[in-house]
């Protein structure tokens, strides 16, 4: 007798403190799912250690689907700074729900219009990003790299701090999430130099792929078990999520937090999971030095 | 002109007024509960806020905020302990007023100082915030060095009566706040392995234990080993705002909600720091300095006023930046965002009338957070009526919960007890917990600009030196230094008790 | 206070900053621009073990001086109330997590508040703390607290308590 999702309550376990994106994607899955399920689904928020607390004690849990997570970029980032005893395949994704790229913004000051203007500027160019060792952090290497222009990396502790010093022009530009910069970019308090795939928020700002720059990592949000996952049980999460997607209060919420609701699912997803590992991870290992 | 009236038109509407009348309620009661700060009490109100339309939504997250940031005076004046960070410095005067059986009176004051610092902290939003916001952006790795260090110093200043002692606590904080993964380098920092102390010691649980569950301990022992002598009768005739109180130190005012609004703008200088920056301030204005820290009206007024406008402080670069000023506002922010507003310059440049009405929801949030606790003085002083039987494990448990639905991470509960026991022991010995909560919010700030500032200057330290508000700010420090060592040497060293 | 347990508290303060000061000279000496991982925490450290190592050497000289005039008297009571409260409030936690909130928190509130009656008699309280009266409404409020904090705390917060 095989089992279903219906029969238990299903836990999300959200390995950050009530109040952030995480936590709000979760929460507006919480409603549509328990409809959809016909059981009841509840949150359960674990912070730690940017993210290495909730994920450890999922992964102590049964891998029977009814306790599962909100995977993101930081598996790869805290495998790769070594914060983490997890690897990412210790998780069986079951989807990939939402996407979003990352974006450079400048200080308007600099007159800097696009990615070609930071590449040509005169080194050492000042890039901040929320967050030693976060995915911003990767990707600020990530497209200083590609840009081939000689950088000087300066963390900040959050969204908050960075954008303002960008804005104040204590920092040349900054990476973060096109959310945060939406209204920036388009007052021209900052300047939207590129983005590291499409977003709706930011239409006015060309890609890095537009501008002949090969840096592609989207954040994402989906969900995810632990290893070992039933097959059937997981035909199930992904019908579910697939029904819920369809939900107007989901999109609502999910259209004003600026996430891309992309699905992914299966083999596709596997493959953007293993993409994404072999663009971080790496990474991340290099920056511990 | 015509937005205004727009935005009027929102606010009559019912729903939208018993949204904020609400969420300052809610806000207002968990700011109260030891263990439950502004943060938390948005956090929490946010999915509660997914069934209503946006104006309803917005209403009750500001009346959240606003509430919860005065709620917090009420344990630090009543019981000592401070219900969110804020109001650490509240428990300086209002305690002392508590157990000289005016708990009436100093629950008035503190009420009708966050009114006054709430509305004028308002009132500077509405008015200046642009500019306010360009002042906060100056800010760079060498202001808030300096800041940090004003700040630090003035640990020493409000600390202890032994500042020997103080600066030992305050030390000791700066040393925690470096526990976890380097703000520069990401190297680990005295983290022994637990992955919990990675991103560093959280705050919430150091202050419930410094504050709230040491509190506990000290009242047992006190219990024990010197038979506590019982609260005095609390006149409860006089438990109403004393404005005169009030009219008289309005220069306490005027400059705690400037640096109250202003400490609140910068994003990234721990709005905490404000009421004690402003309870300093007021010290050294003061003709009676001495008075301060044995239930001196002036005091409360200064950190209470300073408190309410440091939350109108940080909705400025949040509203015209789209950077929220500090962690409370930052959840508010994500708050709003969900309900479909993304704040912003771009806001204040397209919806004029939701700008508005963000003002009035904000304004009447002040207004029904003095109206509810204008009526609650009564009930709220019965707290000390309650069996300490009853009370203290009460308080010890809300304490515990408060910090699990923070994080939901047990390691933090055990890190709370354990901060139970470190402040119970400081308190005992005259080092006093306050320097601790200072040095870790401070440490933090004061070391990642440092070096930052050593990065983006590309080593040039003079940097700190030559950046003029920079300078000014060190200069303060050098005359508070100076001010502190002529009045009180360190030779006042004594018992400490 | 007594003099004794003030020494101990100041050195076993000086003993921890130094084992961290220990740790901190462990710390990678980061290179590149700036200053090193190492830097803050040992200032910080230094700092405070200077300081606390002038208290300490203070309270032993008022030690010694006043030592003659007042014996100091040490309360094992006390002592013995707070590692007991303490081990109390740990094993709260501890038991929380396997055992569910409400049980254990009505349990914890019961035996506290009790104790707490226990402790107060002859000061107001009555002296049949023992009684089943007292023992009655102990229970009925250590239930109908943790009860209540439950449900708010699930319902309207929507914290999920173990």
């Amino acid at each position: 007798m095989a089992q279903s999702l219906s029969d238990r309550t299903i836990k999300i376990v959200v390995p950050y403190s009530a109040g952030g994106g995480n936590d709000s994607f979760a929460r507006a899955l919480q409603k549509p799912l328990e409809e959809i399920l016909d059981t009841s689904v509840t949150i359960q928020n674990i912070a730690g250690g940017g993210g290495v607390v909730g994920y450890t004690q999922l992964l102590a849990a049964r891998p029977d689907g009814f306790t599962v997570t909100i995977p993101n970029n930081a598996i790869f980032t805290l495998q790769g700074m070594g914060n983490a005893t997890f690897e990412y395949d210790d998780f069986d994704y079951i989807a990939r729900v939402t996407a979003e790229p990352y974006v450079l913004t400048s200080n308007p000051n600099l007159g800097w219009e696009g990615l070609d203007d930071v590449a040509v500027a005169d080194g050492p160019v000042k890039i901040g990003f929320p967050g030693v060792g976060s995915s911003a952090h990767i990707m600020a290497v990530a497209i200083v790299e590609s840009l081939g222009v000689e950088a000087q990396m300066v963390p900040y502790g959050g969204d908050a701090d960075a954008l303002a010093a960008a804005m104040g022009g204590h920092i040349d530009a900054v990476v973060s999430a096109p959310i945060a910069v939406a209204s920036a970019v388009e007052s021209g308090q900052l300047a939207g130099l590129g983005t590291t795939g499409e977003s709706a928020l930011l239409d006015g700002v060309r890609t890095f792929a537009d501008q002949g720059f090969d840096v592609t990592t989207l954040q994402w949000r989906g969900v995810a078990a632990p290893s070992g996952l039933d097959d059937d049980i997981r035909q199930q999460w992904v019908d579910a999520l697939q029904a819920a997607l369809d939900d107007p209060d989901f999109q609502q919420v999910m259209t004003n937090l600026g996430a891309d609701v992309a699905p992914l699912y299966g083999d596709e997803l596997d493959a953007f999971v293993e993409r994404t590992a072999a663009d971080m991870v790496p990474l991340a290992q290099r920056l511990r030095q | 002109m015509s937005d205004i009236v727009a935005s009027l038109g929102i606010l009559v509407d019912i729903k939208v007024l018993l949204g904020i009348a609400f969420g300052t309620f809610l806000g207002l009661v968990m700011g109260a509960l030891p263990g439950l700060t502004a943060t938390m009490a948005i956090a929490l109100l946010i999915p509660l806020t997914f069934g209503f339309p946006p104006e309803v939504g917005i209403g009750m997250l500001l009346g959240a905020f606003c509430g919860a940031v005065a709620g917090g005076a009420v344990p630090a004046i009543l019981l000592n302990v401070p219900g969110t960070p804020s109001s650490v410095a509240s428990t300086l005067d209002g305690f002392p007023m508590t157990r000289r059986g005016e708990a009436g009176r100093a629950l008035g004051l503190a009420i009708a100082s966050s009114f006054v610092g709430g509305m004028l902290g308002a009132l500077l939003l509405i008015l200046f915030a642009p500019p306010i916001a360009t002042f906060a952006l100056r800010f760079g790795p060498a202001e808030f060095f300096s800041l940090a260090i004003l700040g630090l110093v003035v640990i020493a200043a409000v600390s202890t009566k032994s500042i020997l002692k103080g600066l030992i606590a305050g030390g000791l904080g700066i040393f925690l706040s470096t526990v976890g993964s380097d703000p520069i380098t990401g190297v680990l920092r005295f983290t022994m392995g637990e992955p919990s102390l990675i991103t560093g010691v959280n705050l919430l649980p150091a202050l419930i234990g410094l504050f709230a569950i040491s509190q506990v301990f000290q009242d047992v022992f006190e219990r024990i080993y010197k038979k506590k002598e019982p609260l005095k009768k609390q006149a409860l005739t006089s438990a109403r705002p004393p404005w005169g109180a009030l009219r008289r130190a309005w220069k306490v005012i005027a400059s705690s909600t400037l640096i109250g609004t202003l400490v609140g703008a910068i994003p990234g200088a721990g709005g905490s720091v404000a009421s004690f920056l402003s309870y300093d301030q007021a010290r050294r204005m003061s003709k009676t300095p001495e008075k301060f820290g044995t239930g001196h009206d002036e005091g409360l007024i200064a950190t209470e006023s300073s408190n309410n406008a440091m939350a109108s402080g940080a909705l400025i670069p949040m509203l015209t930046l789209g950077v929220p000023g500090e962690v409370a506002t930052a959840v508010l922010m994500g708050g709003l965002t969900i309900q479909g507003i993304r704040p912003g310059p771009m806001l204040f440049e397209q919806s004029g009338a939701l700008i508005y009405s963000i003002f009035i929801a904000f304004l009447l949030a002040n207004i029904f957070m003095f109206l509810i606790q204008l009526f609650g003085i009564k009930l709220f002083v019965q707290i000390l009526r309650v069996k300490e039987a009853y009370l203290m494990p009460s308080i010890l448990v809300l304490s515990l919960l408060g910090v699990y639905a923070a994080t939901g991470n047990t390691f933090d509960m055990y890190l709370a007890l354990a901060f139970g026991a470190l402040g119970f022991l400081l308190n005992v010995f005259g080092f006093g917990t306050a320097p601790v909560i200072l040095g870790l919010i401070l440490g933090g700030i004061a070391e990642s600009n440092l070096r930052r500032g050593m990065t983006v200057f590309n080593g040039d330290w003079t940097r700190f030196f030559t950046q003029p508000i920079s300078l000014a700010l060190l200069a303060a420090t050098v005359l508070l230094l100076f001010f502190l060592f002529r009045k009180k040497s360190p030779q006042s060293y004594g018992s400490g008790e | 206070m007594t003099h004794l347990f003030r020494l101990l508290f100041d050195a076993l303060l000086a003993l921890f900053l130094g084992t961290m000061l220990f740790q901190a000279n462990q710390l990678p000496v980061g290179g590149g621009v700036g200053i090193s991982p190492a830097f803050f925490p040992r200032l910080a450290l230094v700092f405070g073990l200077v300081l606390t190592l002038i208290v300490l050497i203070r309270d032993v000289m008022l030690f010694l001086r006043q030592r003659k005039a007042s014996t100091p008297h040490i309360s094992y009571k006390a002592v013995a109330y707070f590692i007991l409260l303490m081990a109390m409030t740990t094993g709260y936690v501890v038991f929380s997590e396997a055992m569910g909130f409400i049980v254990v928190t009505t349990l914890f509130l019961f035996v506290t508040v009790a104790g707490y009656k226990a402790m107060l008699v002859g000061e107001g309280e009555s002296r049949s703390v023992w009684s089943a009266g007292s023992l009655l409404s102990s229970l009925l409020f250590a239930g109908g607290f943790s009860i209540v904090a439950y449900v708010v705390f699930s319902y309207v917060f929507k914290v999920t308590l173990p």
